[in-house]
């Protein structure tokens, strides 16, 4: 165990923010691959066409896999910021009588 | 809290063994609350038979029962602020581990990363309908006959084209 607890609520939120605009960009660049790689299966024909499609689909399956991984984090870290604001404030409150 | 958003910055270990010296200090001073009650319970000081010795016995019978309450108000006190760390340590103790076992779950679920087969793709491909052999001004090595492996490459246009 880390020997602070250094919580800044701000950082947290900013992070989050960043990993979801990340989340959006990956999102985007496997919609680019696979149009991409369905494009080329289209033109191509034969064993060529269906190894495009393979790897179309290999690379949605991994990509969305990775994209509900990420976004779970986000989901947990975000639920540990909102527990952690309240948790601070009940503390504080606590000292209050 | 701090700043606009907020924040904390808690050394666990001090939380925790400043809660500790509370107890003690609450133990100390329940001590003392029952050696100021034992002399508050004491018969009447022998002052003297006379007016002012009895003044001044019920003044120090009235002390030490001012002091009685007022040790009980400290002890009281230090009661509180020691069940109120001994509570904010192990909130955020526990906000610390479930946060860390709830994101730390997440990543145990990382698929490997699976090994994608890098272009181009080989094999045999049909041509489609239409299509011919790029001519030499391409760069392509015109082949008759499909290689047994390799790439073969096919151009659907007329003539040329800029890739």
């Amino acid at each position: 165990m880390a020997e602070f607890l250094d919580y800044r609520f701000g950082e947290i939120a900013a992070t989050n923010e960043v990993v979801r605009q990340r989340l959006a960009d990956f999102r985007t660049t496997l919609d680019d691959f696979k149009t991409t790689y369905n494009r080329l299966a289209a033109n191509w024909g034969g064993t060529a066409a269906e190894g495009a499609v393979q790897v179309s689909e290999q690379l949605d399956r991994f990509g969305l896999h990775t994209a509900d991984i990420v976004q779970r984090f986000l989901t947990e870290l975000n639920t540990h910021l909102e527990e952690s604001q309240a948790v601070e404030r009940t503390n504080t409150g606590l000292f209050t009588t | 809290m701090a700043g606009e958003a907020g924040s904390f910055r808690v050394h666990l270990q001090s939380l925790k063994e400043f809660a500790a010296r509370l107890r003690d200090q609450v133990q100390l001073a329940d001590r003392s609350t029952d050696a100021v009650q034992a002399i508050n319970q004491a018969p009447s000081l022998s002052l003297g038979g006379f007016a002012e010795a009895y003044a001044l016995s019920d003044r120090h019978g009235d002390a030490a029962q001012q002091l009685a309450t007022v040790l009980a108000t400290v002890v009281r006190s230090l009661d509180f602020a020691r069940s109120v760390t001994e509570l904010v340590a192990q909130r955020y103790e526990a906000l610390n581990r479930g946060g860390a076992q709830a994101i730390g779950s997440v990543g145990a679920a990382i698929p490997p990363v699976p090994p994608l087969p890098g272009p181009p793709i080989t094999g045999t491909a049909a041509p489609p309908a239409g299509s011919r052999l790029p001519p030499p001004a391409a760069g392509l090595t015109a082949a008759t006959v499909p290689p047994a492996i390799g790439t073969v490459y096919y151009a659907t246009g007329a003539g040329p084209r800029q890739t």
